[in-house]
């Protein structure tokens, strides 16, 4: 199996915004450390999970990822070509292959666009076929999401279609141009319960179909366990742990997974179990505590934990921990 | 009060609808609802965007748009608050009812501190001096957890997990009756929203007071409430013990709904979803409302609305596979 994408320390600080006389009178900018030197490797056909809470740098990651934001340090590199040093002939010929899927499709559509414009936009901009061409290939797209029949969603505009609908044109038009890669930023947090799972059903069997490769972000660790092979774990701008669905959540390892999970309500009155709440709040990003970012939290913070960032751990081939709580194998 | 003093349900809706007018005519966005609770217990009213239970919210407060129509009664304390006059219903609205709502930042005023928040709400209902109003407005918020110093804070100061809390605070500062929490924790992520269903569950044993938690979320529900209505394109198609809806649920929707949730079991990798689409209130089917998505679907269901069932007492579902009085649907085996 090949590494289709490798990020490296890869990091990326905001600037904050501050009037122009202090900028003037101080020489010290400020940050908002979003993404703090994160490493992880997706392989080909896989998908990794990215959970996290918001403000924890997934979606920062994300789109650093597709280069939709520059980074700060670091590389992310696809098929072992960094992307941050990518022509600007090229990075277009790359854009193809790298998609995003948005959160929220009613924003992610333009509503004077008919649909079958908004999934054919892709093809116009990077010249693919006769307009005939083009024409029969959205059909077939639009089939394939089960939007059916295709001639008559073609030509309806977003407002006349439900919240499912939409989200179905977003991944028909992400997908038209059958990328490799694909970054789903919370593709179906916005959408009801019993659609939630006929799109992630619908992700997955794309997936199967297209050969694809998905970064799938998500703050519901629930849904990662039906699509994902790997999770990654997002604090405050780093990757606390990863590991498969299963290893995460019968036998999470990091302090903040534990919370995490802890925190999952149940639909089952019968099981309900020990919550473990983190004290106060997560810190601001601006100004990262010293040491582990979740040490001023952490119930179980040690004296080193305040002084130093903690090493990721290698526990298994499928696991990582970067916790002070824990020793290289 | 009426006749049986302390035996009164502290709230029962009867026949309940409520119509709004929109460009493209009437939206019936909640239709012949009946249900009840009592003092203390926590009522839970789930179900998807559209079903109609933020309009039961609403309707109870009566914050409806004014070219709304409500039918039906809604008793509050035995005493039917739909006919009260407006002046009479202001002085329960607030007081005796209050409400969470699910955005704490466009539900507080931003140009207004924390403490002018209390002090209107407090002097609103209550004939007591400003330092009264203020004491009473440390003590709401010591309760949710957040340090009276704040009360000179500014809503952009606090972080959401906070401004959640100082919402309850301010829906419970004047102790009423009954409280509904319409997606309390919706906006929250989950370590902050475990925070605050546990504030909202300790204060609710100590304040001695009803609660409505309407929501999407049937973990948090299972969490939290002791009964739960299940409400579909506007309709109760379901309401029992907390038990009964997890463990035995009667309405092929419940149940749909219930296996469609990504569930945290291991061993369990199979998606279950229900088909479509749930319907657009300005074009219901005919009949049962979840006939076009029923996989149970039998020829009377589209062409009418099914009665509400009492298969037990206390258990209702609406739905034809059911008669009154058995627990058996039609089809069972």
């Amino acid at each position: 199996m090949q590494t289709i994408i490798k990020a490296r320390d890869l990091t990326k600080h905001f600037p904050v915004k501050e009037p122009l006389l202090k900028k003037l009178l101080t020489k010290e900018r400020k940050y908002v450390h979003a993404v703090n030197g994160i490493d992880f490797d997706i392989m080909e056909n896989q998908t990794l999970g990215l959970v996290g809470e918001s403000g924890s740098g997934k979606t920062t990651t994300g789109r650093l990822c597709l280069r939709l934001l520059d980074a700060t340090r670091g590389e992310v590199s696809y098929f072992g070509k960094n992307i941050f040093e990518l022509e600007k002939e090229s990075l277009r010929k790359l854009r193809k292959e790298i998609q995003i899927i948005f959160q929220d499709p009613l924003a992610a559509l333009n509503p004077y666009m008919k649909v079958g414009e908004a999934v054919r936009h892709p093809l116009d901009i990077h010249k693919i076929g006769t307009p005939k061409q083009r024409y029969e290939k959205v059909l077939e797209m639009l089939t394939k999401v089960n939007l059916e029949p295709a001639e008559d969603f073609y030509s309806r505009y977003p407002r006349e279609l439900s919240g499912g609908q939409r989200q179905r044109i977003v991944i028909a038009r992400a997908l038209i141009t059958e990328p490799k890669f694909v970054v789903a930023d919370e593709a179906v947090a916005m959408l009801d319960v019993s659609v939630r799972s006929q799109l992630l059903e619908l992700m997955i069997q794309l997936k199967k179909e297209m050969n694809l490769t998905y970064l799938f972000i998500t703050h519901d660790l629930a849904t990662t366990k039906y699509i994902c092979d790997k999770i990654a774990v997002m604090y405050l701008g780093n990757i606390v742990e990863t590991g498969s669905f299963e290893e995460i959540y019968t036998n999470p390892m990091h302090p903040y997974t534990k919370a995490l999970i802890s925190a999952v309500p149940e639909a089952d009155p019968e099981k309900q179990k020990e919550k473990i709440i983190p004290g106060g709040e997560v810190p601001n990003p601006i100004d990262l505590p010293e040491g582990c970012p979740f040490h001023p939290r952490c119930s179980e913070a040690k004296e080193i934990c305040k002084r130093e960032f903690p090493d990721t751990i290698k526990v298994s081939d499928t696991r990582n921990v970067s916790c002070h709580l824990y020793k290289n194998a | 009060m009426r006749p049986g003093g302390d035996f009164v349900k502290l709230l029962k809706l009867e026949n309940v609808s409520v119509k709004y007018k929109t460009r493209e005519g009437w939206v019936l966005a909640a239709e012949d609802v009946n249900i009840s609770m009592e003092k203390q217990e926590t009522l839970g009213i789930v179900g998807e965007s559209g079903c109609g239970k933020s309009t039961l919210g609403n309707a109870i407060l009566g914050i409806l748009p004014r070219e709304t129509i409500v039918d039906g009664k809604i008793f509050f304390n035995g005493e039917d608050i739909i006919s009260l006059p407006r002046k009479k219903f202001r002085m329960i609205r607030g007081k005796d009812i209050s409400m969470i709502f699910q955005d704490p930042m466009t539900s507080l005023n931003p140009v207004m501190k924390l403490k002018h928040h209390f002090i209107e709400t407090i002097l609103t209902h209550k004939d007591v001096s400003k330092e009264e109003a203020l004491n009473m407005a440390e003590k709401a918020l010591t309760d949710v957890g957040i340090n009276a110093d704040r009360l000179n804070d500014y809503p952009f100061q606090l972080s959401g997990g906070m401004r959640q809390r100082v919402m309850i605070a301010l829906a419970l500062v004047l102790n009423p009756k009954l409280v509904i929490a319409d997606e309390p924790t919706t906006s929250l992520d989950v370590i902050v929203q475990a925070q605050i269903l546990n504030i909202l569950k300790g204060l609710q044993k100590e304040y001695n007071m009803g609660m409505i938690l309407i929501t999407h979320d049937l973990g948090v529900v299972a969490e939290v409430a002791d009964n739960i209505g299940v409400m579909y394109g506007g309709h109760l198609v379901e309401y029992s013990t907390k038990m009964n809806i997890y463990k035995d649920p009667k309405h092929p929707y419940t149940k749909a709904l219930l296996e469609s949730i990504p569930n945290t079991d291991i061993n369990d990798r199979e998606l279950t979803f229900i088909e479509g689409y749930p319907p657009d209130l300005m074009s219901v089917p005919e009949g049962c409302r979840f006939s076009d998505r029923c996989p149970k679907v039998m020829d009377i269901c589209k062409s009418s609305t099914p009665p509400d069932i009492f298969i037990e007492e206390n258990r209702l579902v609406k739905c034809w596979l059911y008669k009154e009085g058995s627990a058996q649907s039609a089809n069972d085996n």
